[in-house]
């Protein structure tokens, strides 16, 4: 922006010289040069117009190389961080700025700007992996703390400024005490704000000076004294004595001979006088300075000897009244001269967030290249100030604060509403615009900051550090979209407070579906910003209801402790709005709402599981009940949700898929800003419709939710549901499709360096190996078979690890035990098959122990799962990891032992799971349907057992034991689902076992299976019975001996 | 001494102005004799500024000051018309003419060669040596002479004149005025008031005694202006063969290329660019014409308050026209084309009223500007239409 200074603004003219601040610059110089490495605080507190931006500004610059306290050994920074912009609101915007005030020093921060990258890397793949995101964004603030304070240990010391203090923003009283909690931990855990980061750069910082200028704030004084004690200096920041106005006068005649002809026609008496008016506010002074250049009319009370103004400035109502006289003069005069910049100055006063030429053409009609010489004109007044930014479009012209308030004061309150409105309009149309501009430019960026997923993976990588260009600049554009959005929600506060607080809605909801936690905080201290200027015993503001505003707030909280897991605060917070405000809870949608996000809480925490599923129920069926409620369909979408993955983990996986299809056909009914939700909701289902063994329908769905999540682009998301897909199609009897798709997802989770990622995938690509080794014997000769099973155990141990380690998980950990067991056991059950040497070394690419020792290391890593899955209590897998150590003595041919293990299996399943003799089975309510799955795979293992002595003996009491087994095992099977993978896996089994049979052995099963079928009370048509007639049709007289016996 | 646009001054034609004649001749006197004022301390101010419209008698005010303390002892007037002085070239004005002519009334003079340093030099030399005598200085015209001519005799004379015991300056001028760099020269002037019927009457009966019998028209047309007085009475006592110049032009002098936008926003009692604009499109605007979009109501905002005419009144809720020419706009309008002012009125009830149903914190304020309007349409004596916006209660009453 150039200075095209306007010359008839000469008395407004900015100066650049220190007055009447002798004292705090000997101070604040004096503890610069102090040896002792401790840290001083200036806290500089003065009321607006005081000068404290001008202060530290000057004592920043006298820092600089050629300033008069410079020192090498000293780095300062160049400008202050000012908390009057929105963007410095959240800790990783204050950090940026603090990094680029310090000049940038990248060798300085290399940490910093590497985590930097990794952050705004993560920002653009990382949705909906809430706990890697926000640990990359703490990682990110922890790595700027440590680098900064390897640079202050380097050094000198530094010296740093921040400023407008009294902007950082406090909740309302009534959620401040709901959140006593987080206040209480914020150290331990909690989520780290601006103010709590602040206090503790203060506090742990060493060997710096650090300027902290801003209004008085009680509050904001109190904790600084609190944390910094004695390390806090509270400098007093005085009016100007007389003597300082009287050089003001010469400072700023000095500027042109222009404006020292004028000020030499003012009188010693009459710059007296104007002191006692201004009461040496140097804003004032300047624009009093101003009028007396230039207004052809000057307030008689300016012109009275300087004793009368004295004895008169005594009362302080009268010297009220002569300033409010003065301060409608110098407006009036700026309204009635006509000077060129007059327009412009007052029409920033209708935008306090900065005003661009292309913001001042709208509102003015100029054109846009009069109205960048506008801004021009006026950047080099003492009540303008200028915020260069990222680049030239970001760039802005801003008032002084005092200026703000006294041209709306004074000139824009006094205007209709109309004319406001159509301003407002003005501004809307703006931001709209830009915001519309700055996401088409995101999207565009977005695209090239991703690369493209190819069949060349490696070609990929490259991309991505190719695209780091584009990445920075995508950064830049997610900056400033931010900055509109907030932008845009002041104005709309301020112009109509309920649909601003509305629109602050829709944005702070929008934050949290895309997991935008830096937009989220700056939009939550706009809104603070402007309820703070309300009345304490607000109870209404033009239609926006406190307690709706204070609930939001409130519940708000809870949605950051649930995308950053931090469950147990989510559902504490939940608690304390219930018990001690419940006053909050009085519109319709309320309660459910907190519901809803309690519930979740809970779910996601696995704790009190009953009770979330008691509240979720309550809140869907009062949200259906009333669909007048705004945004129900959105809560129910949620619920419905939630509630599926509870179910889900209850092991309920039809009331899952109910759910599921609920909430996907709510969001389906929604607009774009929940596909990622949608896509989400499809993805669970896809695994829930698994489970029952729906492939086909299940394969669709995945399919939906993995082109969703290609369309959206964050590629974590991608990754999840590929390895969905991949588990869906090995579960369906396709693992080499399934390993395709896990590959996808482990490649994608190792570029996103996700190690939680990586164990899932590789524990889903484990399985899909092992399954492609070990379904079809005739498609792989015994040595392929090893080596894909060699290859599977390489990614389950990693699993293993990751999950005890890196990122500990334990029911994955579990998981991935269980997978390297299964591949321990069917490696035991191929490794006599093939004729590969023994390789006892587990890092050798030809490792292939001995039977015996695959089936020990079989033996031990089930035994483990299952130990563990016992100490966490989660039963379905410890079941499942006894019943395939059952299965391992099965293929040892070690009957015995695996008749024992069965047993052990089958004692973990509750009683009400098993099927009686001699009693009519009756589901449980609410059942956890994975217990007859694995009571079924147990007991067809029975049965093989069984079977495999029979053949050994034709004992007819084996055959017995065996019909009976197999019947009882499909009857479990079919309790669960009549149509899923290991329903159709025991069936073949069955079957294989079948073709060794006589047909009059064939004919004794089927006596057996009615005998069973009759002693168990099971209701006909018996699966069992469908699968042997498939062999050798049923007699008529097979059920009437079975009735005879 | 001829006047631009009414009659010259006729010292038996002066009526009115009593109060502003006493507020010079004491101040004069008290100076003079060095007493304490009461209302004007002398020490502090020497100045006597008066500021009106165009026709409000502010020369004839002069000039009768400077007849009244012409008979005065020790009292040396002068009277500078500012519009005599060629402006362009304030050296040589000064030097030349109007210092030589001040300094000739304290009997002294200048060489030709001097310069205008020496010139006021021996001016304030010439002041001193008067002791007891008060200058008084009277400075018409002030606003139709440049700024620079105004600066230079600011820095030459006035500034110094200012600050000695013994001169009084009287100052007459329009609308902001000058921002003279002296600060004694800027404080508040004194306002002229209009005349009252009965000065009217008296005005016409001295000046154009035909129209005498029309004082209450007059009056009412007027609002009190001396010049519309005069005006307005030629108007009625001429003949249709030699007509008198027309009124709104003569007053709006300079401003009246600006005539159309006056007259579109003289109904209302406050204007910003979103009122104007209604008022323009209802009046001035033709087919083909630009729109009055926000940035020409700016500009043409700009130049009205330029003509010092027009001023911002926070008060008010906006910018208004000076409160004696308004009516006098309005009257004339209404007299010229009733249907237009009608048409006008209507247009800003509509206004007004929409604000009222669209912003309930000011719904009685708008609500008033409407009634305001609604009840001026009804002293008219064209029909109103449907379109008026109004009621067909509201049109009946």
């Amino acid at each position: 922006m150039n200075d095209d200074f306007d010359p008839t603004y000469a008395g407004a003219r900015a100066l650049n010289v220190l007055i009447n601040r002798e004292k705090i610059l000997t101070d604040i110089k004096r503890e610069a040069d102090d040896e002792s490495q401790s840290t001083r605080v200036f806290y500089i507190t003065a009321p607006g117009g005081m000068g404290k931006t001008f202060l530290i500004r000057q004592v920043l610059s006298r820092f600089q190389p050629g300033g008069a306290w410079y020192r090498p050994d000293i780095l300062a920074a160049h400008h202050e961080v000012d908390f009057y912009h929105s963007d410095n609101h959240t800790v990783e915007g204050a950090t940026w700025s603090l990094y680029k005030a310090l000049g940038s020093p990248a060798s300085e921060f290399t940490a910093y700007l590497e985590q930097r990258a990794r952050w705004q890397q993560a920002k653009l793949d990382l949705r909906e992996a809430l706990r890697d995101l926000d640990n990359s964004r703490l990682h990110l603030i922890h790595k700027f703390q440590s680098d900064l304070h390897r640079l202050t240990v380097d050094r000198r010391g530094i010296v740093i400024a921040f400023d407008t203090t009294e902007k950082i923003q406090y909740e309302s009283d009534r959620v401040q005490r709901l959140l006593k909690l987080e206040e209480d931990s914020s150290a331990e855990g909690g989520i780290e704000e601006l103010r709590t980061w602040l206090f503790n750069l203060l506090a742990q910082l060493p060997n710096a000076v650090i300027l902290v200028a801003g209004r008085p704030h009680e509050r904001l004084q109190q904790d600084l004294r609190t944390k910094l004690g004695d390390r806090l200096i509270e400098p007093e920041l005085r009016e100007f004595r007389e003597q300082d106005t009287l050089q003001y006068f010469e400072e700023i005649a000095a500027l042109s001979d222009e404006i020292k002809q004028r000020l030499s026609a003012i009188p010693e008496d009459t710059r007296r006088v104007i002191h006692l008016y201004t009461g040496g506010r140097p804003i004032l002074l300047a624009l009093t300075i101003d009028y007396l250049v230039a207004s052809q009319q000057l307030l008689p009370d300016l012109l009275v000897p300087y004793e009368e103004a004295r004895a008169t400035a005594e009362d302080p109502a009268r010297l009220e009244q002569i300033q409010h006289h003065l301060e409608v003069d110098i407006v009036r005069s700026l309204q009635e001269l006509g000077r060129s910049s007059d327009d412009v100055i007052r029409s920033l006063a209708w935008t306090p967030k900065g005003m661009d030429a292309e913001l001042l053409h709208r509102i003015t009609g100029m054109s846009p290249e009069n109205a960048q010489a506008g801004l021009n004109s006026v950047t080099q007044m003492s009540f303008v100030k200028v915020r260069r930014g990222e680049d030239s479009e970001t760039a802005r012209v801003f008032l002084h604060d005092e200026m703000y308030d006294l041209l709306k004061r004074h000139v824009l309150d006094c205007l209709p509403e109309a004319q406001s409105a159509q301003v407002h309009q003005a501004i809307k149309s703006y931001y709209s615009d830009k915001i519309k501009d700055v996401r088409e430019r995101i999207s565009q960026l977005e695209r090239e900051g991703r690369g493209q997923i190819t069949a060349d993976r490696q070609a990929v990588w490259d991309d991505r550090f190719k695209n780091q260009k584009s990445l920075e600049k995508l950064s830049q554009a997610e900056l400033a979209l931010e900055k509109l959005l907030v932008e845009d929600v002041y104005y709309s506060l301020r112009h109509q407070a309920k649909d601003g607080f509305n629109l602050y809605r829709d944005y702070a909801d929008m934050a949290f579906e895309s997991n935008d936690f830096t937009l989220d905080m700056q939009l939550r201290d706009e809104l603070l910003a402007f309820v703070n200027t309300l009345p304490a015993d607000y109870t209404e503001h033009e239609h926006m209801e406190r307690h709706v505003v204070d609930l939001d707030s409130a519940l708000r909280w809870i949605k950051r402790y649930l995308v950053t897991a931090r469950y147990d605060k989510a559902h504490a917070l939940a608690g304390q709005i219930r018990q001690k405000s419940p006053e909050l809870l009085v519109k319709p949608a309320a309660r459910p709402e907190l519901d809803i996000w309690d519930s979740w809480a809970l779910v996601y925490s696995a704790q009190d599981l009953k009770r979330a599923e008691s509240m979720l129920h309550t809140a869907l069926n009062e949200l259906e009940a009333d669909k007048e409620i705004k945004k129900a369909a959105i809560l129910l979408a949620r619920g419905h949700n939630i509630l599926g993955f509870l179910m889900r983990s209850f092991g309920r996986f039809h009331d899952a898929i109910k759910h599921y299809v609920e909430a996907t056909s709510l969001w389906d009914d929604l607009d774009d800003r929940f596909c990622a939700e949608y896509a989400n909701t499809l993805n669970n289902l896809a695994w829930a419709r698994t489970e029952v063994g729906d492939f086909q329908q299940a394969i669709l769905d995945c399919r939906r939710a993995l082109e969703l999540r290609r369309e959206l682009g964050p590629l974590y998301p991608v990754a999840l549901s590929h390895n969905t897909m991949g588990m869906i199609q090995t579960r369906a009897g396709n693992p080499a499709d399934g390993r395709i798709h896990c590959e996808h997802a482990l490649y994608i989770f190792r570029e996103l360096n996700m190690p939680r990622g990586v164990g899932l995938a590789e524990i889903a690509l484990a399985e899909a190996l092992r399954r492609s080794g070990t379904n079809d014997l005739t498609l792989y000769y015994p040595e392929q078979s090893i080596s894909l099973l060699r290859q599977a155990r390489a990614f389950a141990i990693d699993a293993v690890n990751i999950f005890a380690k890196e990122a500990p998980e334990p029911i994955r950990q579990i998981e991935a035990l269980r997978e390297l067991g299964c591949i321990y056991r069917d490696w035991a059950w191929l490794r006599n098959k093939a004729s590969s040497p023994i390789d006892n070394d587990p890092q050798s690419d030809t490792y292939n122990p001995a039977r015996e020792v695959l089936a020990e290391l079989g033996r031990d890593t089930l035994n483990q799962a299952a130990r563990l899955a016992r100490e966490k209590t989660v039963s379905y897998l410890e079941i499942d990891a006894s019943v395939n150590l059952a299965w391992l003595y099965f293929y040892l041919d070690q009957f015995e032992d695996a008749r024992r293990a069965i047993a052990e299996a089958r004692a973990i399943a509750p009683p009400a799971y098993h099927l009686m003799p001699d009693t009519r089975y009756r589901k449980p309510p609410k059942a956890t349907s994975w217990f007859w799955v694995q009571l079924g795979k147990v007991t067809v293992l029975e049965g093989n057992i069984a079977m495999q002595e029979f053949l050994a003996s034709r004992d007819v009491g084996k055959l017995q034991q065996a019909g009976q087994s197999y019947t009882l095992a499909l009857a479990y099977d079919d309790l669960f689902s009549p149509n899923f993978r290991d329903r159709k896996r025991a069936e073949e089994e069955i079957q294989q076992h079948l073709t060794n049979l006589r047909p009059e052995e064939l004919d004794r099963l089927h006596e057996v299976i009615a005998e069973t079928a009759g002693a168990y009370r099971l209701k006909p048509p018996v699966a069992m019975q469908k699968v042997l007639e498939r062999r050798r049709p049923k007699r008529a007289d097979h059920s009437t001996r079975a009735a005879k016996r | 001494m001829a006047n631009h646009h009414g009659l010259s001054y006729q010292p038996e034609s002066f009526v009115n102005h009593e109060a502003e004649l006493a507020l010079i001749v004491d101040k004069a006197r008290h100076m003079r004799d060095k007493l304490p004022s009461p209302l004007n301390p002398p020490e502090r101010q020497r100045v006597v500024k008066f500021n009106a419209e165009r026709g409000m008698g502010k020369s004839w005010l002069l000039q009768e000051a400077a007849r009244w303390l012409a008979h005065e002892p020790r009292i040396v007037t002068h009277y500078i018309d500012l519009e005599k002085y060629d402006s362009r070239d304030p050296e040589k004005a000064l030097r030349d003419q109007l210092l030589p002519s001040l300094s000739a009334r304290l009997g002294t003079s200048s060489a030709s060669h001097s310069s205008v340093a020496d010139v006021t030099n021996q001016l304030i030399l010439a002041l001193d040596d008067l002791h007891e005598t008060l200058l008084v200085v009277l400075v018409d015209h002030v606003d139709e002479s440049e700024k620079d001519f105004l600066d230079a005799l600011d820095n030459r004379c006035l500034s110094q004149l200012a600050t000695r015991p013994n001169s009084l300056l009287v100052l007459a001028e329009r609308g902001k005025g000058h921002t003279w760099i002296t600060l004694a020269l800027r404080h508040p002037p004194a306002r002229l008031q209009r005349f009252k019927a009965d000065h009217t009457h008296e005005q016409l009966k001295l000046q154009v005694p035909d129209a005498a019998g029309s004082v209450d028209e007059i009056q009412q047309r007027s609002n009190g202006i001396p010049l519309a007085n005069l005006l307005y009475g030629q108007e009625i006592a001429s003949s249709p063969s030699n007509p008198p110049p027309d009124v709104i032009d003569t007053l709006l002098g300079k401003a009246q290329s600006l005539r159309r936008q006056f007259e579109a926003l003289c109904v209302l009692r406050a204007f910003d660019e979103l009122r104007m604009q209604a008022m323009f499109v209802e009046y001035i605007t033709a087919p083909g014409d630009p729109a009055w979009d926000n940035l020409a109501c700016a500009n043409a905002r700009k130049g009205l308050v330029a003509t010092s005419l027009v001023r911002w009144d926070g008060d008010q809720r906006g910018y208004v026209i000076d409160e004696a020419l308004r009516p006098i706009l309005e009257n004339a309008l209404r007299v010229r084309d009733e249907s237009l002012w009608r048409r006008l009125h209507e247009a800003a009830y509509r206004l007004y009223a929409g604000w009222a149903d669209s912003y309930p914190r000011s719904r009685a304020e708008w609500a008033a500007e409407a009634a305001y309007h609604v009840n001026a349409m009804k002293q008219t004596t064209v029909p109103l239409s449907q379109s008026s916006g109004l009621s067909a209660e509201e049109r009946m009453q």
